[in-house]
């Protein structure tokens, strides 16, 4: 237990120590297209909000909420395909901001979803997401390359979260309680953010 | 745990401390701008401050499950006094309810009170809805709207949380009278603030 705990607290140490860093540099060195993909939806709380939200959901029912490690990267390759094939649709920065007070207002709710749920909510918001980081693509970025950064960056991000989540809420009952609590601090986040983009 | 979880909390702590300083350091717009103004802005009022630790104190008071459905629950209220004050529509008395919820909530876990869950609820939620309100009035101003309202909803959630882990001294026997007075201290600050905002102090 108490190595656990002392891994836990170094890495968690090293989370809050990297993350200055690491912004101060890569954003504005090209390390190409790929790399672009991956850091476009990781240096936005539009993306890792809602991201993160899909990592609790899954954590809570991890036996249901594996399927979402499926969909979700496939539903973001559909959306930055889309993109490159169809830019400038209208509604998905909108539908990003609603998925903020979907997933959060899911995650406090803490209802069984069954894994088709998980899996259809997770390419739903892998396609809407897919698609807004996808007109981050200049003309002379390539897609081919961008769109499995994108990809890898959403795997990563709801796998690590979920596997932290289950983690801890195994370990702990309280944890739970915490889980649910996040997922309504989110919940209030999007609700705002929805009122801040329609007022 | 083991005698070294101490050590490691502080210096996790100490981290946590050193982190935040060097970020403050560089950026002030953005993103890092926007989650210090919405972080700080419940934690540099103190009527705000003082009325989420009661909120936390009454629920660990009130025990299971006040303990975990007030916490979980205030933000979803929250939200909608937020989303007024986003929308430009500022609650009449604002600054007098607040004062109020601390006065009121304060002396609920002053003298332990203990109503069914359901009027806890109400009472908690209906001060919720100023308290977000007041929060989102300045939302829109902020330099990154998102990640205000990540610092406040974070930095309110946190408060709750300082509350309850107060509030969990009741299982020592001083500990229930020193949450009690931590209750009367509350209800104090938020007499100061209600005199504030009638305009009788200085």
């Amino acid at each position: 237990m108490t190595r656990h705990i002392g891994r836990l607290a170094g890495v968690f140490a090293c989370a809050l120590l990297f993350p200055g860093t690491a912004q101060a540099h890569l954003v504005s060195t090209r390390f190409g297209d790929f790399y672009d993909g991956m850091l476009h939806p990781v240096t936005s709380l539009e993306h890792i909000v809602p991201w993160l939200a899909l990592g609790l959901l899954m954590a809570a029912r991890p036996q249901a909420g594996r399927w979402a490690l499926l969909a979700f990267p496939a539903g973001l390759a559909i959306g930055v395909t889309l993109d490159a094939a169809m830019p400038a649709l209208p509604g998905f920065g909108t539908a990003n901001l609603v998925s903020i007070l979907v997933l959060g207002g899911l995650v406090a709710l803490d209802l069984p979803l069954s894994a088709a749920a998980f899996a259809v909510i997770a390419c739903a918001l892998g396609i809407s997401h897919g698609y807004v980081n996808g007109t981050a693509m200049a003309a002379t970025t390539n897609p081919v390359l961008f769109a499995p950064g994108v990809v890898m960056a959403g795997y990563l991000m709801i796998l690590l979260t979920a596997a932290a989540g289950a983690f801890v809420t195994r370990r702990w009952s309280a944890a739970r309680i915490a889980l649910r609590a996040l997922g309504s601090w989110i919940f209030a986040i999007g609700v705002m953010m929805l009122g801040t983009a329609l007022a | 745990m083991s005698r070294h979880s101490p050590t490691l909390f502080a210096a996790t702590l100490a981290l946590v401390a050193f982190a935040a300083d060097t970020a403050f350091a560089h950026t002030e717009t953005g993103v890092a701008g926007g989650l210090v103004s919405g972080f700080s802005h419940p934690l540099f009022g103190p009527d705000h401050l003082v009325a989420m630790v009661a909120v936390g104190l009454w629920g660990a008071q009130l025990g299971n499950p006040a303990i975990w459905v007030l916490p979980i629950a205030f933000p979803a209220v929250m939200a909608v006094g937020g989303i007024l004050g986003v929308m430009g529509v500022a609650l009449p008395l604002t600054e007098i309810v607040i004062a109020a919820s601390a006065i009121v909530l304060g002396l609920m876990v002053a003298f332990s009170i203990r109503p069914p869950l359901a009027i806890a609820g109400v009472i908690v939620a209906a001060f919720a809805v100023f308290h977000g309100n007041a929060h989102g009035l300045e939302l829109p101003e902020a330099a990154n709207p998102l990640a205000y309202g990540v610092g406040f909803v974070t930095a309110t959630g946190l408060l709750h949380l300082c509350g309850i882990v107060i509030g969990l001294l009741i299982k020592l026997p001083a500990g229930a009278h020193l949450v009690r007075a931590c209750g009367l201290l509350i209800a104090a600050v938020g007499c100061y603030f209600l005199a504030a905002s009638a305009g009788l102090t200085a």
